[in-house]
């Protein structure tokens, strides 16, 4: 489970993010969306224990980002703008040196696994640089949940996908969920997030505008309403 | 802890293997410094009979080597995880910071004691110059002194990777904190070594463990709060 408590991120003078709360439970797949410079990367950076919040505080799998955060860096998997892959290690490389950095059991199954699920199993042996951005978009999502991690926080993880390989981690990502994770991530495409969340999240000026059940909006009205929020944000 | 630092330092080593970055730039660079010296004594007849026969004058050539290219292998330790995208990948993991310290630590120490290890082989061709017999204790001073380098020089690598001045700042910093502390008394402990004094040489030796253990406990605190963002 994922907790927010009056959390808040000041960068100089200014609020990034103003005392957000939110309870999200195991086995949900929330979507935030937001304008850009909403705060939905600084919200995610602060979870994944990257950055310090100001103020407040948050709880993943119960553990304090401030107090635990080995401990909750235990517990998730991230999917960041950045693709944290090493170019110059092959595919399997990569995923070893994470698994090992993770401690997962029988690691090469578990390798040859995540690869095959991701349609990357024929291209094991070669060299991260060398594949196309999607590629690099699926293997970074391979690397996230190669620890199987129990809460999952993905910042636009379908950036660079064609539509074969996005249906390919919508299924993993509903398995995962389904399998009791709980995931957190950040869209741009409001009928997307109808489409694959269970709720839904809008951030607007550090501030948490939205926050509905899928089942209780329509995605019509939904992706009306994101749109005037998204528009009347300065 | 200590699982998490070898995945660190195994993915160092893989990764040089294929690139041969680090490695190639540190043994280029000890050579040149061999090459100069050797024709600057040529040229100004500096012992123009046997140049290196002077135990005063064969420690500071080495060191010289040992400092600037071991400095070429402590930039990149964080600068190319920095540039790569790839820094927030190692402090994602549920490891203490400190691991990832001392996966560096040993990767980069690696690294420098084995171009310092080829830089006292090329003084010997160069020179002519067979260490007075000393050459277990000369490579176990360097091999001292090399790690109190690389135990302070990781950390300071780590300060200065997200710098824009990173360049100048890692080279500032690494002479502040380590010409008096490692590498002059490596120098004399050197000196003393080939001089057959072995008393003096411990002294300076303890003076160098004394300061490698203050490094690591400063790491040990500090490092965290050093990747903070």
């Amino acid at each position: 489970m994922l907790e927010l408590r009056d959390l808040s991120k000041k960068y100089g003078g200014k609020f990034a993010l103003k005392r957000l709360n939110l309870n999200v439970p195991p086995g949900q797949l929330c979507i935030l969306l937001g304008p850009n410079g909403a705060g939905k990367s600084t919200l995610l950076r602060i979870l994944c224990t990257l950055t310090r919040p100001s103020g407040g505080d948050a709880l993943i799998s119960n553990h304090s980002v401030i107090e635990e955060p080995t401990d909750v860096r235990r517990s998730i998997g991230a999917v960041l703008h950045e693709m944290l892959l090493y170019e110059d290690l092959t595919a399997a490389e990569n995923l070893r040196f994470y698994s090992r950095l993770y401690g997962v059991p029988s690691e090469e199954k578990r390798i040859d696994d995540m690869l095959a699920r991701l349609n990357l199993l024929h291209r094991k042996n070669d060299r991260v640089g060398d594949f196309s951005r999607g590629m690099k978009q699926r293997m970074s999502i391979a690397r996230a949940l190669i620890s199987s991690p129990k809460v999952l926080l993905l910042d636009e993880p379908f950036t660079g996908l064609d539509v074969k390989s996005k249906d390919q981690v919508s299924s993993m990502l509903t398995e995962a969920v389904t399998g009791g994770a709980t995931i957190l991530m950040t869209a741009h495409d409001p009928d997307m997030a109808h489409d694959l969340g269970h709720r839904l999240l809008v951030l607007v000026d550090g501030k948490l505008q939205y926050d509905r059940q899928k089942t209780s909006v329509s995605k019509t009205d939904f992706v009306s309403e994101y749109k005037r929020m998204a528009g009347a944000a300065p | 802890m200590m699982r998490e630092a070898m995945a660190v330092a195994w993915k160092d080593f893989r990764l040089e293997l294929r690139t041969r970055e680090r490695l190639s730039s540190m043994i280029i660079f000890s050579l040149m410094v061999m090459v100069s010296f050797r024709f600057a004594f040529s040229f100004f007849a500096v012992h123009a009979d046997d140049p290196a026969r002077s135990s005063a004058l064969v420690p500071p050539i080495l060191w010289i080597a040992f400092f600037f290219a071991g400095m070429l292998g402590l930039a990149p330790a964080f600068s190319k995880e920095t540039d790569a995208g790839t820094l927030n990948g190692l402090l994602l993991a549920p490891a203490d910071r400190f691991a990832i310290y001392l996966g560096k630590l040993f990767s980069s120490l690696v690294f420098i004691f084995a171009v310092s290890l080829s830089s006292i082989f090329f003084f010997a061709i160069f020179f002519n110059y067979d260490y007075a017999g000393q050459w277990a204790g000369v490579i176990g001073v360097t091999l001292l002194g090399t790690l109190a380098y690389a135990s302070i020089g990781v950390t300071v690598s780590a300060l200065s990777s997200t710098a824009k001045t990173r360049d100048v700042l890692l080279p500032l910093l690494l002479i502040t904190v380590t010409l008096f502390t490692v590498v002059v008394p490596s120098i004399n402990a050197t000196s003393n070594i080939l001089t057959n004094d072995y008393d003096a040489a411990m002294t300076h030796v303890r003076y160098v463990i004394a300061f490698t253990l203050i490094s690591f406990v400063l790491s040990y605190f500090l490092f965290d709060e050093v990747l903070e963002d």
